[in-house]
């Protein structure tokens, strides 16, 4: 969705037809157009769906664990796209917020809380402490977000390792796994990271594409210039803090289930820079790319197991390599690809003409990159 | 109430007598010892006025200074009765202030109509919860967002494809397709900050059309125009005020105003040539 590779390709639109006189009209033809082909794609999404859920009953325990670790962090890359790809901040707390849902959860399980009320208590815990990093962390920018952030998750981390009564400390702790009546405890947990990552999907593409997506995209591309246009930056930016918070934990409750044994070194860099793969492999600021970027990495976890310690080498190296190359991560590639003349004739789809006098006077492309905001406000004079 | 707020003596009555739409009253900012604005009385009254004078005069600073980015450090300046000194952006949008800025500031990826869509703040009355869920007022107000963006996108000539994203438009369009977004809020006051820098001949005409078109079915609104190209100047504003070293130095119709000797002296001295 945001990036800068998309320059020269076209969205397709509704054809040559509306001429100033006949937007009224035009308009209709588009939303009809729309319509039918969310239609389609909802069939898709519900078959899907339904292929999925009869996954354990088919396939190995083997399968339906790895399926399960990919939604699982799919969720969670939903949250830290949501923060990174669209509202333009590099916030790096998010592998300690998804450690405080998978503690939550496993700790409000052995305090007698029912699982699935644990998962939105955690995440409700997760956004609030989110909004209390975020708090002064919407008013940093680029490098000091980062730095402040992934120091506050580094401590949140440490905090699990002392509040040992409760977490076992830094030797980690058991979690009981929720089963439903009549099937594996695997099974059940499929079932619900099936139903959650739905849930989220269905839910955070609503919001992306309307008003909330177009102003956090304001946000993160016009920097405080969006005051102007009567929205508040602050508020949006630290709204996108909590709610990646809430799904942060949300998945990470999830991943206790899977994990069964959870201590808190599995939450520092280790998982924190797969968690950045992710999001710029996918896409940063596309609606599908964390999918595309948890099935990638879950993928390169068993390929680079082996590698042990120089893991974390391999997925730094990987991602400089994504963020240099495919700035727009492989959902780029894939609309790329689409809108090629291969794709199109592969697709029968009509080429997408450009805009007359548009080549060479096109503006410069602009990568989702946040900085680039914030320009003639401030000190300086007319230019 | 007309012109004891402008503090150069001689200066044309504007032609209407309505009540100023905003008002700047002695309006001063220094940056660091680097004194910007001096002093500066302007009523802004409803119609088009021209802010003009050479570069360097501070007339991006009175922008910022109405539109709540700048705080002066002196003086006030007030929208019909209410100071917007040290009020946030975005409450000084919400009483119905839009802008533009020299260089356009579109989400590049997103659509034209959308990015109309983006500067309706004003008028939202349903929350994202409300959106989210899908509430049929919530809908209908999307929706009618949208068919007004795309009215705007119309008057200004630019209705062949609302649905391209922005940043596959020439920048003279873009420009252009910022003036519309800021017209989505209904503004009481529009501050366009060089609208016509860097668009063609056509280009200036289908602003010029789609602003005289907007205006005409909003009589009571003000635009302010900050502008080098003195030409659109006379063609659009029956005002226009002269800033030069932080201070207003004319004000009045832009052909007298033009005339004036002190306003040439400041022209040529800056060396800046007049209507390019």
């Amino acid at each position: 969705m945001s990036d800068s590779t998309e320059v020269l390709s076209s969205t397709p639109t509704a054809g040559p037809a509306g001429v100033t006189a006949g937007i009224a009209a035009n308009a209709g033809v588009i939303d009809e157009a729309q319509r039918g082909s969310s239609m389609r794609k909802g069939i898709i999404a519900v078959v899907a769906l339904v292929l999925l859920f009869a996954v354990p009953f088919v396939a190995n325990a083997y399968l339906v664990f790895v399926l399960s670790l990919t939604l699982v962090y799919a969720i969670s890359t939903v949250g830290f796209n949501l923060l990174v790809g669209w509202s333009g901040q590099i916030g790096l707390a998010h592998a300690a917020l998804f450690a405080i849902g998978a503690y939550g959860s496993a700790v409000g399980m052995v305090n007698g809380i029912p699982f699935l009320v644990t998962i939105p208590l955690a995440g409700l815990a997760a956004a609030l402490l989110a909004v209390v990093i975020g708090f002064p962390a919407i008013r940093l920018r680029g490098f000091f977000l980062a730095i402040a952030t992934l120091a506050l998750g580094m401590a949140i981390v440490e905090l699990l390792v002392f509040a040992r009564p409760l977490t076992g400390g830094g030797a980690g702790m058991n979690v009981d796994v929720w089963t439903l009546p009549g099937i594996t405890g695997s099974a059940s947990t499929y079932f619900v990271v099936l139903v959650v990552a739905a849930l989220t999907f269905f839910l955070m593409r609503r919001a992306l594409l309307g008003r909330f997506g177009r102003t956090l995209q304001a946000v993160r591309d016009l920097g405080p210039l969006t005051g102007s246009l009567g929205v508040s930056v602050l508020r949006y930016r630290l709204v996108a803090f909590g709610l990646s918070g809430f799904i942060a934990a949300v998945a990470g409750s999830l991943y206790a289930q899977l994990q069964t044994f959870i201590f808190p070194a599995m939450f520092q860099m280790n998982l924190l820079v797969p968690m950045l793969v992710m999001v710029f492999v996918g896409g940063a600021g596309s609606l599908w790319g964390p999918l595309v970027g948890a099935a990638f990495a879950v993928v390169l976890i068993e390929f680079f197991q082996d590698l042990g310690d120089q893991q974390a080498i391999a997925y730094g190296v990987l991602l400089m390599v994504v963020i240099a190359l495919l700035p727009g991560g492989l959902t780029s590639l894939f609309r790329t690809i689409r809108d090629s003349r291969f794709g199109t004739a592969l697709l029968r789809r009509k080429p997408a003409t450009p805009v007359p006098g548009t080549e060479g006077t096109a503006a410069a492309p602009e990568t989702a990159a946040p900085e680039t905001a914030a320009p003639e406000i401030a000190a300086k004079e007319d230019a | 109430m007309s012109t004891e707020t402008v503090d150069a003596g001689d200066t044309a009555t504007p032609s209407r007598e309505a009540t100023p739409v905003v008002e700047f009253d002695g309006v001063s900012k220094s940056f660091g010892g680097n004194s910007v604005l001096e002093g500066v009385n302007l009523a802004v009254r409803p119609g088009f006025t021209g802010l003009i004078g050479p570069n360097g005069a501070g007339k991006t600073t009175c922008l910022n200074v109405v539109s709540g980015y700048l705080r002066p450090d002196a003086g006030d300046v007030r929208l019909g009765e209410q100071s917007v000194i040290g009020m946030r952006p975005d409450k000084v949008a919400r009483l119905g202030v839009s802008r533009t800025f020299q260089t356009p500031r579109l989400i590049p990826n997103l659509s034209a109509v959308e990015n109309v869509m983006v500067g309706g703040g004003r008028h939202h009355r349903h929350g994202h919860v409300a959106e989210l869920f899908g509430s049929p007022a919530a809908r209908h107000d999307e929706k009618a967002q949208r068919g007004r963006a795309r009215e705007l996108l119309g008057i200004f000539g630019l209705g062949e494809h609302p649905d391209r994203a922005a940043n596959q438009f020439p920048i003279g369009s873009q420009k252009i397709i910022e003036v519309a977004r800021g017209l989505l809020n209904d503004p009481a006051l529009l501050l366009l900050d060089e609208p016509a820098a860097g668009l063609g001949a056509e280009d200036v005409d289908r602003l010029v059309d789609g602003l005289n078109g907007w205006l005409g079915e909003r009589p009571e609104a003000a635009v302010m125009i900050i502008e080098h190209d003195l030409e659109l100047i006379t063609r659009l504003c029956p005002t226009a005020a002269v800033l030069h070293f932080g201070r207003i130095i004319q004000n009045g119709p832009p052909t007298d105003v033009l005339r004036d000797p002190v306003v040439v002296e400041a022209y040529l001295g800056a060396d800046v040539a007049a209507g390019d």
